[in-house]
Order: C-alpha cells, then structure tokens, then sequence
C-alpha cells in the first residue's frame, strides 16, 4: 500500500480512512519505527521524506 | 518548551562520575521505608485467601462465620469487585487476576480477602470463609495445553493471528510471526543445517520485598494508596478504573522499592487492599507473605522452543528459523510474540522466521521479567550458534561476529537499525583478556550475545530552586537502578552546580503530572531527557531573573559554570550572579525559580550484550561453579559508571540463578510445590564469583547526552553463556533450563552410556 503522511498521526488517520478496522488495534497501542526508531507514543512525530516506516506491537518491558 | 532530543557530544564535568549514591545511609541504616513500613492511625491487617487448586469452578463462598469473628472488619469477595471494566478485556483480566470470579484459573487465586484488628484474627478468619469448589481438569506445560483435547484455561479465547479465524476455543491465544526473505531458497543455500529444540521452566523475578501496601478508602471518596510498585501512575490509573474512584482523588506514593524487575509493573492484591479499606472505612495494610509472592504474583513464561539454522561452510548464515511456544500463565499476552521478534536481532540475515504461539496454562499470570522473553529465545539461539561453530569448525565469536548486524541492517523483527553496538562487543569479547586466560580440567568457556529494545514514554520532571540555591529534582519515574543519583548529576551538569546540591524525589501522583511506569530500562533516559530540559527551562528563568536585575537584555545573558555572565561590550564588566544569589532574590525579581518538563522520550534505542563465562563441572555430581564472567555491554553514555556496572551485574547475576537453578515446580495436582527460597533457588552471593563488566558508549541519536537503557539487556545471554561453557567443559550439550546438578548429571551419564 502507498500512503502520504508527514507525521505519525497523519497516517495512523489516513490507514483507519482506508482499513476501519484498524481502529481498535492502534488504540489498544501500536508503535511505529521510524528509519529504525521505534516511537510508541509520540503521534507528533514527523515522517521525514522517504522514511522507513513499520508498524509494531506496542511492546512492555521490565 | 519544546527542546532538541538530538545527541550533542556534550563535554561533561558532572556527569560520568563515581558520585556518593543518595539513597546509601538510608538503605543501610534501616531508614529506608519500603512498601511494608508504612502505617496509619487505625490501620487493620489484610490478608488473602487463596485457591488451593488448578483449575475449579467456584460454586459458592460463604463467608458469614467470618464476618462475625470478634475483630474482622471486612469481607471481600468479587461481589465487592464489581466488572466497570466495559468491555475492556485486558482490565476484566486485570480484574479476574486481583480477585477470582466464579473459577479458580490457577493454584493461588485470590478467592477471598478480610481485614481485622490483628494478624491472628485474620488468619482466623480466612479459615472459617468455606468455599465451595468443583475441581476441573487442568493443564501447567505449555506443549500438553497446545494438544488437542487439553483442559481449556479461558473458553471465550479464539486463536489471534491465523486464517481463517477459528470459531472454537483453544488455549492457544495468538500466534505472531516477523522475519523476511525466503527460507527454503537460505536452507537450500547451507552447507550444514543444524536443528535443536530447548525447553526452559518458569522463574519468578525473585525480589527481595514481598508486594506490600498501606491503602486508605475514605468515605467521601478520596483514597490513598503508599505501595511498592514501578508505576505509581499505572497503580491509580488501574485501582481508579477498578474501584469506580475518580483518579484525581487516589493518591499513590511508591514506596522504596526492593527490587521488582518487571513483576512489580502491574497491579496484583492492591484494588483488593483498596476494596477492603473502602468496606471497613478503616485503613488496611496487605503484605504478602513468599509463598504468596510465588503463587499469586506474576514470574516469567516457561518455553519450549525449536531453532533451526542454515549455514556456509565460510561462516555466512543463509537461513535462520525459530518456533517459540511461550505459556502466559491463565491470562493471554504477548510475550510469546516478544520473544519471537527479540530472537534474530543480534544477526544480519538475508532469510529469517520467527513464529511464536502464546499459550494459556492453569499457573499465574505472566509478568514482565527483565527484558521480557528474550533470554529463553536466546538460549535456543544462542545455543544454536556453537553447534553450528563446531559443526563448521569456525571460532564461535568468529562467527558471530560475521553474521552480526549493524548500522544498515534489516532487523528480523522489521526496521533498519541506525547505529547500534552488536558488532562492538563482540570486538571487545574477542580481544579482551577473559578470553585468553587458562582453563584447568572439567573447566570450560562459553560467550552469547543479547538483544533488547529499550523504551521511553510519558515522562514529567520538576526542578525547583531553594533559596539557598540548592535545588528539588521531583521526577515520577521510580528508582530501581540508580536513577535519582544519575538524575541528580544531569541536574547538576546542567546548572553547572555541584552535585551535592541537587536532592532527587521520586513524587506522589498529585504531585506531578503522568509519567509511565519505569520499565523498559527507561528510568534514566527518558526522566534523563526530562531533566536535561527542565533544567534548561530553569536556566532560561535564571538568565531573565539576572537581566532584570542588570536591567539588560536578556540576549546579552548567558550561564555558564552556575552563573549568569553578561557579555557585549557595554555589560562585560558586570560581577558575574550565582545561582545562589539569583535564588536568594528571587522574591524580588519574579518570584520562585523553577523548570518543568513534560514529554513523551521516544527513540530509546536498542541496546545489545555480549557475556563470557568460565565454569567447572564435577563430572560425579553435576554440580557445577561459574569460575569468572565478564559482561560487555553498550550503555550509550553511562551517566553514574558505578550503577551501569550495578545493572549490567544484577542483570548477570539473575541470568545465572536461572540457567542454573531456579524453576517453578508443579506436581500433579497442579500445586506450586516450591512456593519459597529454600526451595526455590536464586543465585546468592557464595554462587558467584566477581562479575566483571565492560562498558561500551556508542552514543544514542535520539537522547542529548547519548544514554540507552542498561537496565534490561544482560539478563539474555546468561542462559546460553552458560550452557556454551557447560558444553566445553562437561562434554553435554544442555537444552533444558535450570542446568541444576541433577540434569546435568543425568545428561553426563546418558553421554558416557552409563
């Protein structure tokens, strides 16, 4: 798929526009990598031009 | 204020220091107050009762004999629980756990709680609250819960992650798979394929200070809760929702805390403490005793697990594969997909697999254990990597260090890493001289390498100046490593003031805004971050309080080295103000002086391990005895050197009581049958030799001052150090943890064929 987003919060509104179901799983907590960095929080984050972008678990640690 | 996270390369004059812990005197001299220490005026004793069972369903609870012994205050059941979870699966399990509802999932389920004057008077009380069980069938190993036909722990679970959706229960409750490429084209590829599957039992994190609270109901609705805990936050947030409170109107203070390592991040008796108080209209203390800390607390999965390996003769892994079957206890999580995605990071593949199945068993509910599943993942891996070294002749760090990843690699678990520091400690692992030292008869040397994610959050700091020019550093992150000395001195570096000057709190919940819970070895770099901007707020505040007292610009202010300094041509030749002079002044120039800080700290960084390990085995007893362990770890920039060193040995010292000793026993009957520490091992001092550490900085990108987690990462590679080591030594390859004497004797006889 091809989405346009400049931030995390941008993309997170566009994929629900598309997939609605999704909705439920990127409020129970989805983190998203940015070139590598994972944000797990922060949907201000920019998406620079061309970045890397995976969506993750929202992992816990200890 | 919105600041830059970047990394500088700061020059430090604080930070890095070997400074006097603040916590020290009190911790030795008793006056440290811990979660059992404290006490209100008309306090009553809590206490539990518990399912001696498995698996029952709960026909009845009659509690009225109870209710009327002389002395007991209140009875609670779940009928004093009410479900306002709406609908919110993960809070009715939250729920269900604290107090059983009509079944008994696992042996040492709350099924009931009173609160009376007296210890003795409660525990009488607990014996005459008669339940009515009927006992069902039930299942505690993780491979009998995955077939067909076992006890079922949850029947509204329906397995996630595969197609087509089932329709039928299962205990299966997930299955998650990462990796890329294509993995019969790498197998197709090697030259040898090597193919093992491990088992490891279940460990509980083994924290010295049982779970303890002091909670208080008052009738017009305002509680307070003083508990030992890593999230204050997540305390209210969850005894809030479960109790019906406004969480504005619960109050949590954190106790000190004697250790907790990812088992004191959830909530377990203290919205029953909470239910009690609010029943009595009296305060209530719970503390839990080991047995119950065992039972009805929550340790880490135990796994079994199948890793597969494909490999060039010249070193190159082509193809690498990994099958993880991780129990959650009787409530259904993730930490079967966690160790899938932690299991291939410290390698560059070109075809990888990871799949993992979450299963429900009848035993207590998973918690996070210190970088949560990756050391079971790792010991199979790990493992795995020496049987395919002696398989292709090659140096284990030789071919650890061909295949390992790097800045540019694709992680098996998704993202390119940025700059990471696998391959640099396994440099120092090879050249440092641990591994050139002797070794004498039935010795034996082994390495492993470990991966952990690390994590950030929701962090707010408080920084007030005195009037003296001292300065409050409130931070809400708990203290579990060090951090209110490692936070005092960025402080400290960033006023330019000494560190003694600066006194770290760890505050209540009305006093500071949310911040999440310390886990993830996130501590001291996201309150790190916090600080460091705080601080920032409170010199811009100091810079505008000298100006206006110079009755300057504040542009022509700078602070450096603890003083506002004016310069430009027609202020250079002003005195120099201190912090303490400003602070002294402050009424006059604006009032009191402070910085704040909220933020969300992202971009935690990975963090990666490498351990050697030295051990002797008695080929006639099977004991065994770690000689000399080194731990190579990357800190990213180790603020207080002392406490990453502290870290990166408990980390250590725990992974070595789990590879040897320590394990969840259950009989038959689905009983825990070794719910204390005379039964349940843990590594002690006389079990351990000088753990030594080497601390590697490759700076984190996303952090000012370059800091990654410590906390979490070297409690991985323990299990398959040891188990390397145990192979070079003893001849046995061991793939069942706690390699406790009796298997490894039974492993060197079946060996010898005797």
């Amino acid at each position: 798929m091809s989405i346009e987003a400049a931030t995390i919060r941008e993309l997170f509104r566009k994929l629900v526009e598309r997939y609605p179901r999704l909705e439920s799983r990127l409020r129970d907590g989805i983190a998203v990598s940015v070139n590598g960095d994972i944000f797990r929080d922060d949907w201000n984050q920019a998406i620079p031009e061309g970045a890397e972008v995976f969506l993750l678990p929202r992992i816990n640690g200890g | 204020m919105a600041f830059d996270t970047q990394y500088t390369n700061q020059e430090f004059k604080v930070v890095g220091k070997r400074v006097l812990r603040p916590d020290g005197i009190d911790k030795v001299t008793g006056r440290a107050r811990y979660g059992a220490d404290m006490n209100a005026p008309g306090q009553l004793v809590g206490r539990i009762l518990r399912s001696p069972h498995a698996h029952a369903k709960i026909r009845a609870i009659d509690t009225s004999k109870a209710e009327k012994l002389k002395g007991v205050k209140a009875v609670v059941t779940a009928a004093d629980l009410p479900d306002l979870t709406r609908g919110d699966m993960g809070m009715y399990d939250t729920l269900e756990n604290c107090m059983a509802r009509g079944r008994a999932l696992y042996d040492g389920h709350a099924v009931a709680a009173v609160a009376a004057i007296d210890a003795d008077i409660a525990r009488k009380a607990l014996k005459l609250i008669k339940v009515d069980y009927e006992i069902l069938p039930h299942v505690t190993d993780v491979d009998e819960a995955m077939k067909p036909g076992a006890p079922i722990v949850q029947p509204r679970i329906r397995t996630v992650g595969v197609n087509p959706a089932p329709t039928k229960p299962s205990n299966i409750s997930q299955v998650s798979e990462f990796g890329h490429g294509d993995l019969d084209a790498g197998f197709a590829e090697a030259d040898v394929i090597v193919e093992k599957s491990y088992k490891t039992e279940q460990t509980h994190q083994g924290y010295i200070e049982p779970h303890a609270c002091l909670a208080s109901v008052g009738p017009d609705g305002q509680a307070e809760l003083w508990v030992t805990t890593q999230g204050p936050y997540m305390q209210r947030n969850t005894c809030a929702a479960l109790l019906g409170l406004e969480v504005a109107k619960l109050r949590v203070t954190a106790s000190e805390i004697g250790g907790g390592f990812g088992g004191k991040t959830h909530v377990w008796m203290e919205p029953v403490a909470l239910a009690l108080s609010r029943k009595a209209n009296r305060p209530v203390k719970l503390v839990l005793t080991r047995e119950e800390v065992f039972r009805g607390t929550g340790p880490t999965c135990s796994t079994s697990m199948d890793i597969k390996i494909g490999a060039r003769r010249d070193g190159t892994i082509t193809a690498a594969q990994a099958v993880l079957r991780y129990q959650d206890g009787a409530f259904p999580n993730i930490w079967g997909m966690l160790g899938a995605m932690t299991a291939w990071a410290c390698y560059d593949l070109k075809n990888v697999k990871a799949t993992a199945y979450d299963v429900l068993v009848n035993r207590p509910k998973v918690a996070a254990y210190r970088a949560p599943s990756a050391p079971m993942a790792a010991f199979g891996v790990e493992s795995t990597m020496d049987l395919v070294a002696a398989e292709i002749g090659m140096d284990p760090v030789e071919l650890r260090i061909k295949n390992a990843a790097k800045e540019g690699t694709r992680a098996s678990y998704g993202p390119t890493y940025g700059p990471i520091g696998i391959g640099p400690t396994l440099e120092a692992a090879k050249n440092h001289p641990h591994m050139k030292a002797p070794l004498g008869a039935n010795q034996g040397r082994g390495m492993a390498c470990g991966f952990w994610f690390n994590f950030g959050g929701q962090t707010c700091v408080d920084l007030n100046i005195g009037q003296d020019g001292t300065v409050n550093l409130a931070v809400g992150t708990v203290d579990v490593g060090g951090a209110r000395a490692s936070l005092s001195m960025i402080a400290a570096e960033e006023l330019g003031i000494p560190y003694e000057k600066v006194k770290c709190i760890v505050a209540d919940t009305a006093s500071l805004g949310h911040n999440d819970t310390t886990e993830g070895s996130r501590g001291t770099f996201s309150s790190g971050m916090a600080t460091v901007f705080a601080a920032r707020d409170a010199v811009r505040v100091l810079r505008e309080r000298a100006a206006k007292t110079w009755d300057i610009p504040v542009d022509r202010v700078e602070w450096r080295d603890g003083k506002a300094h004016a310069f430009g041509d027609e202020h250079g030749n002003l005195a120099p103000l201190s912090l303490e002079e400003l602070a002294a002044k402050a009424a006059r120039t604006g009032g009191p002086i402070a910085g704040h800080n909220e933020i969300v700290a992202d971009g935690a960084g990975v963090s990666f391990a490498t351990h050697i390990c030295d051990i002797e085995v008695d080929p006639e007893t099977g004991k065994s005895r770690i000689l000399r362990y080194t731990v190579i770890q990357d800190a990213g920039k180790a603020i207080h050197p002392d406490y990453v060193e502290g870290q990166f040995q408990g980390a250590a010292a725990q992974g070595i009581g789990w590879a040897l000793n320590e394990e969840y026993i259950y009989g038959a009957d689905g009983r825990l049958q070794n719910p204390g520490f005379l039964d349940y091992r843990i590594a002690v001092c006389s079990d351990l030799p000088m753990l030594d550490t080497q601390i590697l900085e490759i700076p984190n990108p996303n952090h000012p001052y370059g800091i990654r987690g410590v906390g979490e990462t070297s409690i991985v590679p323990p299990l398959a150090a040891i188990a390397n080591a145990m192979s070079n030594a003893a001849g046995v390859r061991m793939t069942h943890t706690p390699m406790s004497p009796p298997r490894v004797l039974k492993a060197i006889r079946e060996a010898h064929g005797a």
